[in-house]
């Protein structure tokens, strides 16, 4: 069945994000280390998200976009003001 | 897909995206929550950076790769269950959910392994030197005001 399909391809993304993490930290990039593991770190939630956790719908995706705004005005108005 | 009357909806496959929307929702409620816990976390990494370079030498490689693997393990495990549920499979099912609980627990056994060894080497938090810098700073907001 192609769900099950679905379920192994994010399984299998997920570990090599995990691989590609590991070998990051094992090379120095200087300040490009933490911006790539904050990539990588998107890259997995939007593949849980999207194959794990069925993120389909408008509704849904508003509600999730809707979270992502108050996190961007809470970091936002945080480090700005520093 | 429950064989049982819904009694606020018209429909099943309205309440079912109703259910979906809420579940939703409440993940949204709790990125608040964690996003306020990350966000101190990232103010405090900005603010002590030595102190989280000299911690972090503290931390075991192997040890958090493997619980990270076990942890995308028991997602796609749980992510298998609600798959096997939705086709009616239930014995495949429990087998998907008992995974997902015995990888939990083999999770919690890395983290204990681990806090066990930071605490045999004496690698705790509060261990580590907060530069004066930051207990001078007029707007340090927790220190100022504790004193």
């Amino acid at each position: 069945m192609s769900e099950l399909r679905k379920l192994s391809f994010g399984y299998l993304g997920l570990l090599a994000l995990l691989a590609l993490t590991v070998g990051s930290s094992l090379v120095d990039l200087g300040g490009l280390n933490v911006a790539l593991n904050l990539a990588i770190a998107a890259a997995k939630a939007v593949l849980i998200a999207l194959l794990f956790m069925h993120l389909t719908g408008t509704l849904p995706r508003l509600a999730v976009g809707a979270a992502g705004l108050w996190l961007v005005i809470l970091f936002g108005l945080t480090l700005i003001g520093r | 897909m429950s064989g049982t009357e819904s009694v606020a909806f018209d429909t099943p496959r309205r309440e079912r995206r109703a259910d979906n929307l809420a579940m939703w929702v409440f993940i949204g409620s709790e990125a608040m929550l964690f996003g306020a816990i990350f966000l101190i976390f990232l103010v405090a990494h900005i603010d002590l950076g030595p102190a989280f370079a000299a911690a972090s030498k503290c931390l075991s490689l192997p040890l958090g790769t493997v619980n990270t693997a076990v942890l995308i393990t028991s997602s796609f495990t749980m992510a298998l269950a609600h798959m096997l549920a939705l086709h009616r499979r239930w014995r495949a099912t429990i087998q998907a959910l008992a995974a997902t609980s015995a990888l939990g627990a083999c999770f919690l056994v890395v983290k204990g392994i681990e806090y066990g060894k930071k605490a045999w080497r004496r690698c705790l938090a509060f261990r580590f030197a907060i530069p004066d810098r930051i207990r001078l700073m007029p707007n340090s907001s927790s220190t100022s005001i504790s004193r």
